[in-house]
């Protein structure tokens, strides 16, 4: 059974009912992004839920000045392909 | 010595490197280069959709999953994140020296899981530099950003440290 993510957020009783669905769905889109950075859905999970191509997610992402994930990468990888490579990467093999 | 190694790409690689005008480099840095069919129709952009069309059947090989790697990966819901994986599966079974060419932190854990290594498109562009295919990182890494391929500026400027870049 998926989860559900239930958040109350107390507002002015003035807040007109167009904004509250606005807010509703920037703090929906935040949710959905947290949990796509940290690694908890794929990217096409995450624009599947934002009703977004995969293209359209990415663009959201660089227009927030996010990256693709909050995890840096595992350095090691880029030194076995050095080592792939030992003509163009002498000094890594 | 040379040794083997595959690429399988999934869709974020293709789109960061059109977009950096580096994607044929691929080819200088892996022996092979694939991609499944469900990962290519995704791709609506016309930098990356030429890309790819520019290097389908000659460095570039668009495959299908076999259904034993399938079988390994059912519990995924995206069609084309257990197609991009299950294709890495299958190459890794012939080049053990398989990498995964995304950024994509949920799918990258998954691949480790079957002892599949990921790479992300900036740090190619960060090899590429390295290895001498282009002479500087940072404008490929620039057009990337301008061209709507989110980079951390933490990430931007760890890239060019490394290469000695301002």
């Amino acid at each position: 059974m998926p989860q559900v993510l239930d958040i109350q957020v107390e507002v002015p009783d003035a807040v007109s009912e167009q904004n509250l669905k606005f807010a509703e769905a920037v703090a929906r889109q935040a949710v959905i992004i947290a949990l796509q950075q940290r690694g908890e859905l794929t990217i096409r999970e995450a624009a599947a839920a934002l009703n977004l191509t995969y293209e359209q997610y990415l663009q959201i992402l660089a227009e927030d000045g996010l990256g693709l994930s909050r995890i840096e990468q595992d350095q090691s990888v880029l030194q076995r392909l050095r080592q792939s490579l030992p003509n163009h990467f002498p000094s890594h093999s | 010595m040379t040794t083997p190694t595959v690429a399988v790409l999934d869709s974020n690689g293709i789109i960061g490197l059109a977009k950096a005008n580096c994607f044929p480099l691929l080819q200088h840095l892996f022996a092979e280069t694939c991609v499944p069919p469900s990962v290519v129709a995704e791709i609506t952009d016309q930098l990356s959709q030429n890309a790819l069309q520019n290097a389908r059947g000659l460095w570039l090989t668009e495959l299908l999953p076999s259904a034993d790697a399938l079988r390994q990966v059912a519990f995924i819901n995206q069609e084309a994140d257990r197609h991009v994986l299950a294709l890495a599966i299958d190459r890794q079974a012939s080049i053990p020296d398989c990498f995964l060419i995304t950024g994509d932190e949920k799918l990258r854990r998954r691949a480790m899981r079957f002892g599949i290594a990921s790479i992300d498109a900036p740090h190619l562009i960060q090899l590429f530099a390295e290895g001498g295919f282009i002479t500087a990182a940072k404008p490929h890494l620039d057009q990337m950003r301008s061209l709507g391929y989110g980079i951390t500026q933490k990430v931007y400027e760890e890239i060019l440290s490394r290469l000695g870049e301002t």
